[in-house]
C-alpha cells in the first residue's frame, strides 16, 4: 500500500505543532507586555492640568514640605488636594498678576473649586490608607517618586496588584525612618535590609504573612 | 477584541479632583464626622448618631448616651437617612409653582407680617406634628 502522505509533509507537522506553541508563547508574552505598559497603566504619563503646577519648584525650589498642601496625609486615607485658599495663602502676594495662576484666582473670586485631572488611582474595590504607610515607614517617594523632579505630575509607578504585594511581600526592603518620609532622595545610613528589618520591629509593621492577606486591601 | 475582554483593558479615563475652594472646618477628606442629632418619633425625640462623609449623611445609628435608647435604633430612624436623599424632597423656595428665593419669600413676607399678626389669619404654616419646643418657639415668634 503506498503511502498516503508525502514524506515533505513530515516538516509540515513539525512546523504546525511547534509553530502554534511558539504562538502561544508569544501571545503570552505580549499580554504580559500589553497590561504592564504605560498604555495600559498610565505610568509615566504626563496629565494635563487646569493650571500647570509645578512639584519641582515647589519642592525642590521652594522647600515646601509635602504636608503644606497634602494636610490629610498623616491622619486620612486621602492625602488631601489643598482648596484655593491654600495656593492663594502665598499667590496674593507672589506672582499675583501671573496669567497663568487667573484660574486660581477666578476660583476664590467665584468660588468654583478647581477641577485637577487625577494621576494616581486604586480602583474602587481596593481600600488603600495613606497614614498608615506613612506612620509605618512608607516614603512618599516610595510610591509616587521624585516628585522634586516633576515639573509637572505623572504615575511614578504602575499601581498594579502585583507593585503592591511586591512590598507587602518584603516590606524590609522598602521601609524608611518616620523622620525621612517626607525627603525627597533618602539613602539608607545602613544596608536597606538590615535597616528594614530593624523598622519592622520598632514600628510593629505586621508580617508579610499577614500583610498579604487579600482581606488586608479587599475589606 | 471586544469579545476577548480587551475592549475593558485599558486604564480608566482620567478623573477629576476637586477640592474645597474655602476649606469648612473641621471637614478633613476621607474621615466621617458624627453628628449627635435627635428625630421625632410617636411626638418623642429619639436621640441618634449620624455619620457624615464630606458634608453627606450615610449612616444612622442610636446615641449611647440617650438614655431612652441606650444607642439602639428602629427602622424608622434607620430608614430616615432615605428620606433626605428622597427626589420628591423640596429643594429650593417655589411661588406659585415657580423656583424663588429665600430673599424672595421674605420681601414677599414681611409686607404682610402685620396683617398676619392681628388675627394670625391667611398664614399657613405645614408641618407634621410638633412637638419641639425650640420649633414650637419658632413659630411663635414668627406670630
Amino acid at each position: 500500500m503506498p503511502q498516503i502522505f508525502h514524506r515533505s509533509t513530515n516538516a509540515l507537522s513539525r512546523f504546525t505543532i511547534f509553530g502554534s506553541l511558539a504562538v502561544i508563547v508569544a501571545v503570552t508574552l505580549a499580554w504580559g507586555g500589553i497590561i504592564r505598559a504605560p498604555y495600559v497603566t498610565d505610568q509615566n504619563v504626563v496629565r494635563d492640568q487646569p493650571v500647570p503646577f509645578s512639584h519641582e519648584h515647589h519642592v525642590a525650589g521652594l522647600g515646601i514640605d509635602c504636608r503644606y498642601c497634602h494636610t490629610s496625609v498623616e491622619k486620612s486615607s486621602f492625602a488631601g488636594i489643598p482648596p484655593t485658599q491654600v495656593c492663594m495663602n502665598c499667590h496674593k502676594q507672589v506672582w499675583a498678576d501671573s496669567p497663568t495662576l487667573e484660574p486660581v484666582r477666578a476660583s476664590l473670586r467665584d468660588n468654583r473649586p478647581i477641577e485637577w485631572t487625577r494621576v494616581n488611582k486604586v480602583a474602587d474595590f481596593v481600600y488603600f490608607d495613606h497614614s498608615i504607610h506613612v506612620h509605618k515607614g512608607v516614603g512618599c517617594e516610595t510610591c509616587h517618586g521624585r516628585v522634586d523632579r516633576m515639573p509637572l505630575m505623572w504615575k511614578a509607578e504602575s499601581l498594579r496588584m502585583e507593585w503592591c504585594l511586591n512590598c507587602h511581600r518584603s516590606p524590609e526592603n522598602y521601609l524608611r525612618p518616620r523622620e525621612e518620609v517626607f525627603t525627597m532622595g533618602w539613602q539608607p545610613p545602613i544596608p536597606q535590609r538590615e535597616l528594614g528589618l530593624q523598622l519592622m520591629r520598632s514600628y510593629r509593621v505586621d508580617p508579610p504573612q499577614k500583610l498579604t492577606n487579600c482581606s488586608i486591601c479587599h475589606r | 477584541m471586544a469579545l476577548a475582554g480587551v475592549a475593558g483593558c485599558k486604564a480608566e479615563p482620567p478623573e477629576k479632583i476637586v477640592p474645597y475652594v474655602r476649606p469648612p472646618e473641621e471637614i478633613l477628606p476621607g474621615i466621617p464626622l458624627y453628628f449627635a442629632t435627635a428625630m421625632p418619633f410617636s411626638g418623642y425625640a429619639v436621640g441618634l448618631i449620624v455619620e457624615s462623609h464630606e458634608g453627606r449623611p450615610i449612616k444612622v445609628e442610636g446615641n449611647p448616651d440617650h438614655p431612652a435608647s441606650l444607642g439602639a435604633t428602629d427602622v424608622f430612624a434607620q430608614a430616615s437617612l432615605l428620606t433626605l436623599y428622597d427626589p420628591e424632597r423640596a429643594q429650593t423656595v417655589t411661588q406659585s409653582g415657580q423656583i424663588s428665593t429665600w430673599d424672595g419669600f421674605i420681601t414677599e413676607l414681611r409686607p404682610k407680617l402685620d396683617h398676619f399678626r392681628v388675627d394670625g389669619a391667611g398664614l399657613r404654616i405645614l408641618t407634621e406634628t410638633v412637638t419641639s419646643p425650640t420649633f414650637a418657639d419658632l413659630m411663635k415668634q414668627l406670630l
